[in-house]
């Protein structure tokens, strides 16, 4: 998140969080993003997945590791656990003809117990020849929609029958892959967004119509049944001979943001009823004007902050962060950062989500610098 | 086996209504098996659907992106569609993101049934 804008007479503010996959394509995002915690606090789906990985041994794998792609490294050894991606158009692995393929073709764990005896290896190469794959056992890396992009495999020269769970910690893994890919394109998506909105900013920086670009943007890029969206809040800062400054808030499905004022109280500058960007077929967005004086800060996040669940599964929501925020009464953006940045690290206060904060502060004194920007 | 659960089942209600009752957790991972079930969903002017979340104990957004797919494709077939049992905690993402504003919800499924007799 950063700054932008026009000289020192406007600057926009752009967090954007949250894209959705769309069908049929291999990447999504953060699976959290957008989380609705329902009832009891449940772990992220990742996290369970490490955890299992940390506590089981796959069959005979004294090697864990990721294959790069490049050839040279990916070499079968006995005992190897490894993972095949394919991009694009499927080129069958060279060094690997028909084991990874068969397996992609399986919605489910693809297990080989003895590859010799086995009607669907048997001819195998690899099996009949060197290196004399035995075992072979495969879990598919899926999208959410269902694509397989490959696999996560571990084979070995001897006959074994994997557990249940060691499948399990097989399909794991092939779930941690998803993740890391979800979360790299998640992030080129969300960098995409936030400069169409800066572009659009350019020509017309009234917020909501930034919204509605953005908005427009992403439809225009998912005409085939898209379903990607993103949530964000744009800002409109315009000087005051004070040396204050009204902020002009634009929202689309973010949560309030919270304004600390100078008397102790904690103003919410809602602009709820602003929808989700990107898949609604009339998006509606919300504006919101509020002033920061001199020495006031601006805090906005994202949901990750206010979903988190202590551990008496009490969410802290809106007024829970507002609550927080008054009794921190921090006296500039570095003590509200720290007081905000105490949840973001405290394990009791349950945050686990992806959390971004922004904060906007003017300076106490009239200084050469309109504005700064602290993160 | 891993934690992962979701189930959908699907039935028609003596009212006509299709009734998708989800139970579990609609996630990343979940998700599909909700998108299949609504694929073969006949949505359609004198066909209304319900998709009843009372049992729904997690969702994240891949699961709210599959509801708003629900709600293009009645919307796109003429059909109406309702959201029944949604727990307080969804109800307030929903708000947060406007999506109170384009679903039409009803506390139970007999709720919703009772509204989609024409």
């Amino acid at each position: 998140m950063c700054w932008g804008g026009s000289g020192n007479r406007r600057e926009t503010a752009v967090p954007v969080t949250e894209n959705a996959p769309p069908p049929g394509h291999a990447a999504v995002l953060s699976r959290r993003a957008a989380a609705a915690g329902l009832g009891a606090p449940l772990p992220h789906p990742g996290h369970s997945a490490r955890w299992r990985v940390r506590h089981h041994r796959l069959p005979g794998s004294p090697h864990l590791r990721h294959t790069d792609g490049h050839r040279g490294d990916r070499r079968h050894r006995p005992g190897v656990v490894q993972s095949h991606a394919r991009t694009g158009r499927s080129h069958p692995d060279r060094r690997d003809p028909g084991l990874c393929a068969s397996a992609i073709l399986h919605g489910t764990p693809y297990v080989v117990p003895d590859a010799l005896t086995d009607s669907r290896t048997a001819a195998n190469p690899l099996v009949r020849g060197e290196p004399g794959i035995r075992f072979y056992a495969a879990a598919p890396i899926t999208t959410a929609h269902g694509e397989r992009l490959g696999t996560v495999n571990v084979l070995d020269t001897r006959p074994r029958r994997p557990t249940d769970d060691q499948i399990a910690v097989l399909e794991d893994l092939a779930a941690l892959v998803m993740d890391e890919l979800e979360l790299r394109l998640s992030a080129i998506r969300t960098i995409a967004a936030e400069r169409a909105q800066r572009t659009a900013a350019i020509y017309d920086p009234d917020p909501c119509a930034a919204l509605t670009n953005l908005d427009t943007v992403l439809k225009g890029e998912h005409q085939s049944g898209a379903s990607r969206y993103c949530t964000a809040v744009f800002g409109v800062l315009e000087p005051a001979p004070d040396g204050s400054f009204t902020v002009s808030l634009a929202g689309g499905g973010h949560p309030p943001a919270l304004a600390p004022r100078a008397d102790g109280t904690v103003e919410s500058v809602s602009t709820t009823g602003g929808q989700l960007i990107g898949i609604l077929p009339d998006s509606r967005f919300v504006q919101a004007t509020t002033r920061l004086l001199p020495g006031e800060t601006l805090p906005l996040y994202t949901d990750g902050l206010t979903e988190a669940r202590a551990p008496d599964c009490a969410m802290l929501g809106e007024n829970g962060l507002a609550r927080r925020l008054v009794t921190a009464a921090p006296q500039g953006v570095g003590e509200l950062l720290r007081a905000v940045g105490e949840l973001l690290t405290d394990p009791g206060t349950g945050v686990s989500d992806d959390t971004a904060l922004l904060a906007l502060s003017v300076p106490p004194r009239r200084t050469t610098s309109p504005a700064q920007e602290n993160r | 086996m891993t934690d992962r659960t979701l189930t959908v089942t699907s039935r028609t209600h003596p009212s006509g209504t299709t009734v998708l009752t989800v139970t579990g957790e609609l996630d990343h991972h979940t998700a599909p098996r909700l998108s299949r079930v609504l694929d073969e969903t006949p949505f359609g002017p004198g066909a209304p659907a319900v998709i009843d979340l009372s049992e729904l104990v997690y969702c994240d957004s891949t699961g709210i992106t599959v509801l708003i797919t629900a709600y293009h494709r009645a919307q796109a077939r003429d059909s109406r569609l309702f959201l029944t049992g949604v727990g307080p905690d969804l109800m307030r993402v929903f708000r947060v993101v406007g999506l109170d504003q384009i679903f039409t919800f009803q506390p139970t499924v007999e709720h919703a049934a009772n509204a989609a007799r024409p």
